[in-house]
């Protein structure tokens, strides 16, 4: 855990999800994001920078960095109506 | 109301297997373009399917209120079956089948890469790459595919155990436009071949289940009827009816008549 600055609270970083830009504590790991965002987090799935899948069992485990571009998808209905050529 | 949706006595071994699983119905029904999950939710019970296609999307974090596919999906009584929808790189699809198969549902996949946005015709040659490496990560890869013999073809040489070539095109409702190529894709098929799209009617279901197909797979016809729920009846019935006179053996088509009452002798 980081040294905390009573002046400066929590020392805080910023990180994109789903184009986004979140401000969440330095340190957080997928599981306190998803928390702080309301997503419950038995349904989705979570890439990383365009490349890494996050499986829920590492959710606990991974610990996000300053500037990680996040996607957090799930299942919907459809089809061609949910186009994912933005993901 | 309880839906009696157990299969016509004649069907009730007369299953669908894919890999491992099997299944009493043949119809695999869609999620996409209801007016609420309520209405899908009976369409899909009343429809007798026991497999649903879903969609990979981004979650909408804004919209505490929006509702969840899966809170109107029994997952113990339905097979999900994740599409590449949208996509239209064989990367792409890649891409959105490793997501959806870390959602940990099923390793089933509709392999979906298009070629065009009017037609949405699928593309053929990105499909053949993206089912390559698929099913070389151990995907069950459901190709969509045209209603092209040769490509129906590749597509199992390379290892898919399921083809899905199209009716016509999505959403078009046109049916099954070119049955001669059909009838192709059936006779040479060594695995189950689905017809995938432009289901409009209950007939078109049926004449592709009298033809051989061993099941087919539709949402619009169903979602954009004036009446879902009356149209998913339709469907299950339609498939159970096709399914029936296949297995019946249709008479040979004649030029003329021929008497169904004696004409001699009397």
């Amino acid at each position: 855990m980081n040294q905390v600055d009573i002046d400066k609270g929590f020392p805080i970083m910023k990180i994109t999800v789903n184009d986004k830009d979140i401000e969440i504590f330095e340190g957080s790991n997928i599981t306190s994001l998803l928390a702080q965002l309301g997503i419950p987090s038995g349904r989705v799935v979570v890439e990383r920078n365009n490349a890494e899948i996050i499986s829920r069992s590492k959710f606990e485990e991974v610990i996000l960095n300053e500037g990680d571009r996040l996607e957090v998808l799930n299942f919907v209905g459809g089809g061609l109506e949910s186009n994912l050529r933005r993901i | 109301m309880a839906i009696e949706t157990i299969a016509h006595p004649e069907l009730q071994d007369d299953v669908l297997t894919l890999g491992n699983r099997t299944f009493n119905s043949r119809l695999i029904i869609g999620t996409g373009k209801y007016d609420s999950f309520d209405i899908m939710q009976k369409c899909h019970e009343a429809s007798g399917a026991e497999i649903v296609t879903v969609a990979l999307r981004r979650i909408n974090f804004d919209n505490k209120n929006e509702k969840n596919l899966l809170d109107y999906i029994n997952i113990k009584k339905y097979t999900l079956l994740p599409n590449t929808a949208g996509c239209y790189t064989a990367e792409d699809a890649i891409r959105v089948a490793r997501l959806s198969r870390e959602l940990g549902f099923s390793e089933l996949l509709k392999l979906e890469v298009l070629g065009d946005e009017k037609t949405l015709m699928p593309d053929p040659i990105a499909t053949l790459e993206a089912a390559k490496i698929l099913i070389k990560e151990n995907f069950f890869v459901m190709p969509y595919i045209s209603d092209d013999p040769i490509m129906c073809k590749k597509l199992q040489e390379i290892g898919c155990p399921v083809i899905m070539p199209i009716g016509s095109p999505i959403g078009s409702g046109q049916g099954i436009l070119n049955r001669t190529n059909l009838q192709i894709i059936l006779e040479q098929a060594k695995v189950p071949v689905i017809v995938d799209a432009g289901v409009g009617t209950a007939s078109d279901a049926a004449i592709a289940m009298e033809m051989g197909a061993d099941a087919v797979l539709l949402n619009t016809a169903v979602a954009c009827a004036k009446d879902p729920l009356k149209m998913a009846f339709a469907m299950r019935y339609a498939l159970e009816a096709g399914r029936l006179a296949y297995l019946a053996g249709r008479i040979p088509k004649k030029l003329y008549a021929t008497a169904s009452s004696p004409i001699k002798d009397f």
